[in-house]
């Protein structure tokens, strides 16, 4: 069954509200309440099945930089942390509140991991003294991060979603 | 007791309270006690007091603000109340500092008594006003009353003694950091580069100042083309007097379209008898995203626990990527304006 679907809903809810509730409330609390809840119905009517594709997206930009990272320091005596093992160990499946779908529940979990991971990378690279190696392999996590909110961006509706906005290079 | 308790309850509190904080008043009462309303993060009731003292009746319109649970700003009602009482007569548009109930006896919530002042503070009516050339007085009279703000000597009115401006500047990049850390609800890496930015590339403060924390549309009074009172005090600190105009003209509501920010500084300079510099500004306007968003997350974080059912907080969260993008713009910007600068 694919009509009606979950933004065609969203949409006809709001609309509903708008006309007939929010016009029948005089000004104050309630009246308030009403209206942040139809501008969130407005965003998730803009941005309920993107989702899966934003996390596949994010998940595939940071381990390629992640690996880039990982493979420049391979045999070094550098210590990096034991990163590189979480994140080739078997995949969290617990199931996240909110989330039915458990592939999307699983990419969602790897996200949050793949995040931590970064914080840790990057405060190692921070902490090392500099060269010319550690200054790109900043420079690559400054790009990344630009990309993740421009990702973000794209995700709460901010941008428009276009056929690049998940598009990962070389992958 | 509730911060919503029936108002009926909280009314004869309030006399008694007030009886005990102003000993040489007599015959205190209160008239036309209604509940207004107090912006997201407190309640708010209005009040007209009446005493008698030295033989003489006396009235003062008053404003009763009381902290709510699940706020989006961890504030000290205690250190407002005595940074209000010290500014007093200093001739900042503060409103006069009457009661304090850091205990919550009274409403629920801490809660601090002031001096009710003239005009309006809807932020939509000032940054929608018809009338384009009373809107630019008023920015000019915002830029002046900022500027009036930023000349008060902290030293002589008692308030952050032996704080060096530098350190003070970056402990408001810490603090707003620490919210963030204390209130985000997943590890966020691109937040946490952004405040090592800011703590990389943090400038001396031209000067030390009161900052009020908050100065934007919807935290001051207004009347035809004046600016009648600065309210909301509950985010002042000691800092740099360039977050306080980088705030107002965060995009979200700028009065840029009544006055370029170049012209706003003009008017603010010429006024305070000392220069901003731009550079500091243009830090701040980067900062005053990374405070927007450690916002945003404590906002959410509040709604998702519970704490608060505000609607506008739960999907407060949504914000950040805004505000993120802004930075990476705001920070393109100051790197083009340095290698212009070094050409």
């Amino acid at each position: 069954m694919l009509v009606p679907n979950t933004g065609v809903l969203l949409g006809r809810l709001r609309g509903i509200l708008k006309e007939n509730v929010l016009t029948a409330l005089p000004a104050g609390g309630p009246q308030r309440q009403l209206k942040a809840a139809l501008h969130l119905l407005g965003r998730l009517e803009k941005s309920w099945d993107i989702m899966p594709f934003y996390v596949q997206a994010d998940n595939r930009d940071i381990e390629s930089v992640l690996a880039e990272i990982g493979s420049a320091w391979q045999g070094s005596a550098q210590a990096l942390g034991d990163w590189q093992a979480r994140l080739a160990a078997s995949p969290h499946t617990e199931r996240l509140a909110g989330v039915n779908s458990l592939e999307l529940s699983a990419l969602m979990n790897r996200n949050q991991l793949l995040q931590q991971v970064l914080l840790e990378v990057d405060g190692l690279l921070g902490a090392m003294a500099p060269s010319s190696v550690v200054e790109a392999q900043l420079a690559c996590l400054a790009a990344l991060y630009r990309r993740m909110a421009g990702r973000q961006s794209v995700l709460v509706g901010d941008c428009p979603v276009t056929a690049q906005s998940f598009a990962v290079d070389g992958i | 007791m509730s911060a919503g308790e029936n108002d009926a309850a909280i009314q004869p509190r309030i006399v008694e309270w007030l009886c005990d904080v102003m000993p040489q008043a007599t015959a205190l009462s209160i008239s036309g006690f209604s509940r207004i309303f107090g912006g997201n993060a407190r309640i708010a009731w209005a009040f007209d007091l009446h005493w008698t003292e030295a033989g003489q009746s006396k009235f003062m319109p008053c404003i009763m603000l009381s902290q709510v649970a699940g706020r989006h700003v961890d504030s000290d009602v205690t250190a407002e109340y005595r940074l209000l009482k010290a500014i007093t007569g200093c001739g900042s548009r503060a409103p006069a500092a009457l009661a304090l109930d850091a205990e919550g006896r009274v409403s629920g919530g801490p809660a601090i008594v002031l001096q009710r002042l003239e005009g309006e503070a809807s932020a939509v009516a000032f940054l929608n006003h018809a009338n384009e050339e009373e809107a630019q007085q008023r920015c000019r009279d915002l830029a002046v009353a900022s500027a009036e703000l930023h000349r008060i000597e902290v030293a002589q009115v008692g308030l952050f003694t032996g704080i060096a401006p530098r350190q003070a500047a970056l402990d408001q990049i810490s603090h707003w950091e620490q919210q963030f850390l204390d209130h985000r609800q997943e590890p966020l890496p691109v937040v946490v580069h952004l405040f090592s930015w800011l703590k990389r590339h943090c400038p001396t403060p031209t000067r030390l100042c009161l900052v009020h924390g908050d100065l934007r549309p919807g935290n001051f009074l207004y009347r035809g083309a004046d600016v009648t009172a600065l309210l909301d005090w509950e985010m002042a600190h000691a800092g740099d007097p360039a977050e306080d105009i980088a705030w107002i003209y965060r995009p979200l509501w700028s009065p840029e379209k009544f006055m370029p920010i170049e012209e706003f500084v003009r008017v603010y300079r010429e006024r305070a008898g000392f220069d901003i510099g731009m550079e500091n500004l243009r830090f701040y306007q980067v900062f005053s995203e990374m405070k927007f968003a450690a916002l945003s997350l404590t906002a959410s974080h509040s709604a998702l626990s519970g704490q608060s059912d505000n609607l506008r907080h739960l999907d407060r969260a949504a914000k950040v990527a805004a505000s993120l993008a802004r930075c990476f713009e705001l920070i393109d910007g100051l790197y083009r304006e340095a290698v212009d600068v070094s050409a």
